[in-house]
């Protein structure tokens, strides 16, 4: 990209020995940036094994040797005091693999005059995303990173500002340094960038992390190479940083709640509770947690989750208790919030009781709250709708189409609550083999954990064959259009939105009033959808990115006497499949023109802003 | 098993495979039911598809059933013909049913068996991992023991 404006910008590489880290490094910078109006500043910190010597013989690299190791800090001061413009600071064990890397960084950074700092996007060694940004969460003051340690497939996309970055590649303009100064020297390494980037906030100054940028960083290769010691340093720069910012975090919070549900497993309610944690977090919340599958059995690899888990009980607080019917009063706080959906036409008697005996009811669509509305519940109810991850649910998103063939993708359970049986018939009878169009079915075992009677009576085990048996069981036509059936895969969920942009239409053949988020999530990401009409999913068909499946109601197994749910025909299916298929390019467009709607007036930032609004109001009362 | 070792990118890999080449576990017993279904695949994990999907299909069929349902697909003479299939049966038992016994208790012997396999084998692969991780940590140790005496000029 070219800018209209480049301003100067110092470059400052701190080194410690490492020389062939640090040639890589100097090496990809050179050749590989396009920045019209930059330099290169080399700090070395007492090197030994010749790094100086290399470093002068380099044409266009200033050199400044300290003669001993000052620490990460001081190095890089000396950088900062040497410098007149916007600086960068870069370490050593980086590796510059996009050309304009250094122009976006700065236009973001130049776009307001509140943005101070900006990081980017960093892969280590393997390719894998280890950083977008950075947070702080409380109780353990242990700075972490997003993502930490997934496959790259695009997340994280979007310019957006962050709690921290760090200072491995980040992006300094000269008013924070003439307002704040530089690093701070009471650490020696670790927590300076976080204690930089909370003291620019305090000084007006935003950290954003530029999502178009993505920087190679070979973690810690200076503390391995040198045989530092990384705990120690790591414990007293800790040490400084809680003495400096723990009062000031953990007053952040202005509200307060618990939240009572599954938070460790596999299903809707887990997934959903660790996005709205992280939002309710973001939106100053203080979470306290209440564990429904028993806190003993909540093995939590979610650092900032585990941190509210370490938070000390509190009862004295609202509570939402996200759950199923059947264990609502295990609501203990001082004002309890049932958080609930039904997959059903209505509520059943018990739960309707249930519900009205707390002080409060949230559902997730205006189709649910009718149904509660019509089964009974006399409470108070406000719709919380499920959300999206737009950082993880993007067009942009990394895709596997598959060569030449109309996709459909259809995830499901296999079970009484998903019409797997009449998709598969409708599919196979409206398709013949010659049609270049195929059925992939992603078929997951229930979770038993989160899972209400009507899935966990048909619950299939883990590696089980038992979705062939049963497919054989329904004598399909034969020498049809493929179907392939994905069995107990367990696709991490971040990487879910890049299974959904491999289809070219993602079919929700839910029964239920409630299907979870696929939806939402395919639209998000650019992608139309077919869903069963019926519930929450009637409230985002709009006829082109998502289309609706006329259904029947039918007596639902394993129910309560006469709770209804969803029954589309064969008939219906075969017909709403057939129109996907012929009118795939418009609705793709249309897919593709709502996806940026539905990522941030639907995202969990913005439900979590909602459920915020109606604590403040409650504790108001 | 931690899905963080499945890539959308692996299974779409796989699905482009399985359309150019159907396959199923259970393709040969297929083949005796009806034609074959080349339109059908099922693709696993590869953690089980070599031996929990195939224990979980053993312990699900080793129990075998002599008194099933009978059943005809001609529609004329149809109930007569049920009903000779009926005599027939209960005219064979005598014979049938003692094979069946045999080889419902053969099952199950090789269907414990082959889980007791399996559990061994999972209690000996826990072991040689152990037994591994201890070997590469001596080892860890004595190459930084060599260091450091390298390092004080003691080697």
């Amino acid at each position: 990209m070219a800018l209209a404006y480049a301003r100067p910008v110092s470059v400052i590489v701190l080194t410690w020995n490492c020389l062939e880290v640090t040639k890589n490094c100097l090496r990809t910078l050179l050749d590989n940036t396009t920045h019209p109006d930059f330099q290169v500043m080399v700090v070395d910190n007492g090197s030994t094994d010749g790094t100086p010597d290399w470093v002068a013989s380099i044409d266009g690299v200033s050199l400044i040797a300290n003669g001993e190791n000052l620490g990460f800090v001081r190095g890089n001061n000396v950088g900062i005091e040497a410098s007149t413009g916007d600086v960068v600071l870069l370490n050593n064990d980086t590796e510059i693999i996009q050309p304009d890397w250094l122009e976006r960084m700065q236009e973001l950074a130049c776009s307001a005059d509140d943005i101070g700092l900006v990081g980017c996007r960093l892969v280590n060694a393997d390719g894998r995303l280890v950083h977008a940004g950075t947070y702080m969460p409380l109780p353990s003051f242990w700075g972490q990173e997003y993502p930490g340690d997934e496959a790259d497939i695009g997340q994280y996309p979007d310019d957006r500002p962050v709690e921290g970055v760090i200072a491995a590649c980040v992006y300094i303009k000269r008013a924070v340094i003439d307002k704040i100064g530089g690093l701070d020297t009471d650490y020696f390494s670790y927590f300076e960038d976080t204690d930089y980037c909370l003291k620019a906030a305090r000084a007006g100054f935003q950290t954003w992390c530029c999502g178009g940028v993505t920087v190679k960083h070979l973690e810690n290769a200076s503390t391995a190479g040198n045989r530092m010691d990384f705990s120690g340093t790591f414990r007293k720069s800790r040490d400084v940083f809680l003495s400096k910012w723990k009062t000031p975090l953990e007053e952040r919070y202005t509200s307060r709640l618990t939240w009572h549900s599954f938070i460790s497993g596999r299903g809707l309610y887990s997934r959903a509770s660790a996005k709205l944690l992280w939002a309710l977090d973001r939106a100053g919340v203080d979470v306290n947690l209440g564990f429904l599958e028993g806190a003993e059995r909540a093995e939590l690899d979610d650092f900032r989750i585990n941190d509210m888990k370490n938070r000390p009980a509190d009862r004295d607080r609202p509570q939402v208790l996200f759950g199923p019917a059947g264990m609502l009063s295990r609501a203990d706080g001082s004002y309890n919030i049932a958080y609930v959906f039904t997959p059903y036409d209505r509520f059943d008697e018990a739960a309707v009781k249930e519900m009205n005996a707390l002080d409060e009811v949230w559902v997730t669509s205006e189709s649910q709250e009718k149904a509660a509305v019509a089964s009974g519940v006399k409470r108070d109810i406000q719709v919380m709708p499920l959300g999206v991850d737009p950082d993880y649910f993007h067009p942009g998103i990394k895709s596997c189409p598959l060569s030449g063939r109309f996709a459909f993708l259809a995830n499901l359970e296999w079970g009484p609550g998903f019409a797997g049986p009449a998709l598969l018939g409708a599919f196979t009878d409206e398709f013949s083999a010659d049609e270049k169009v195929v059925l992939v079915m992603n078929v997951a075992s229930p979770v038993d954990d989160e899972a209400g009677a009507w899935a966990s009576e048909t619950a299939i085990s883990g590696g089980s064959a038992e979705v062939e048996e049963a497919v054989e069981a329904l004598s399909l036509p034969m020498n049809r259009a493929p179907v392939v059936f994905v069995v107990d895969h367990e696709i991490a969920h971040y990487q879910s939105g890049s299974l959904y942009r491999s289809a070219d239409c993602v079919v929700v053949p839910d029964r239920s009033a409630e299907p979870g988020t696929v939806a939402i999530e395919s639209l998000a990401c650019g992608v139309p959808v077919l869903a069963i009409d019926f519930g929450s999913s009637s409230g985002l068909i709009d006829g082109s990115a998502m289309k609706g499946i006329p259904c029947d109601l039918a007596l639902a197994p394993g129910a309560a006497a006469g709770l209804k749910w969803a029954d589309p025909s064969r008939e219906s299916l075969r017909k709403a499949l057939r129109e996907a298929f012929e009118g795939s390019e418009e609705a793709k467009a249309k897919a593709l023109n709502a996806s940026e709607g539905i990522r941030f007036q639907r995202s969990w930032d913005e439900v979590a802003r909602l459920m915020k609004e109606r604590l403040d109001a409650i504790a108001r009362r | 098993m931690q899905s963080k070792d499945i890539d959308v990118e692996q299974v779409m890999e796989e699905v482009n495979k399985a359309v150019a080449a159907p396959s199923t576990l259970l393709a040969d017993f297929w083949k005796d039911e009806r034609p074959a279904a080349p339109n059908l695949s099922f693709i696993y994990p590869p953690y089980s598809k070599s031996l929990a999907v195939n224990l979980d299909m053993v312990s699900r069929n080793w129990e075998i059933e002599s008194e099933f349902e009978l059943g005809t697909r001609r529609r004329a003479l149809g109930s007569i013909a049920v009903s000779v299939k009926k005599l027939t049966r209960s005219l064979t038992r005598w014979y049938i049913n003692p094979v069946v016994h045999q080889v419902r208790k053969f099952n199950m012997l090789v269907t414990r068996t082959l889980f007791d396999l399996a559990n061994n084998l999972e209690a000996l692969t826990e072991r040689l991992e152990a037994i591994e991780q201890q070997d590469a940590g001596r080892r860890l140790a004595e190459l930084e023991e060599r260091v450091s005496r390298l390092e004080n000029g003691k080697g």
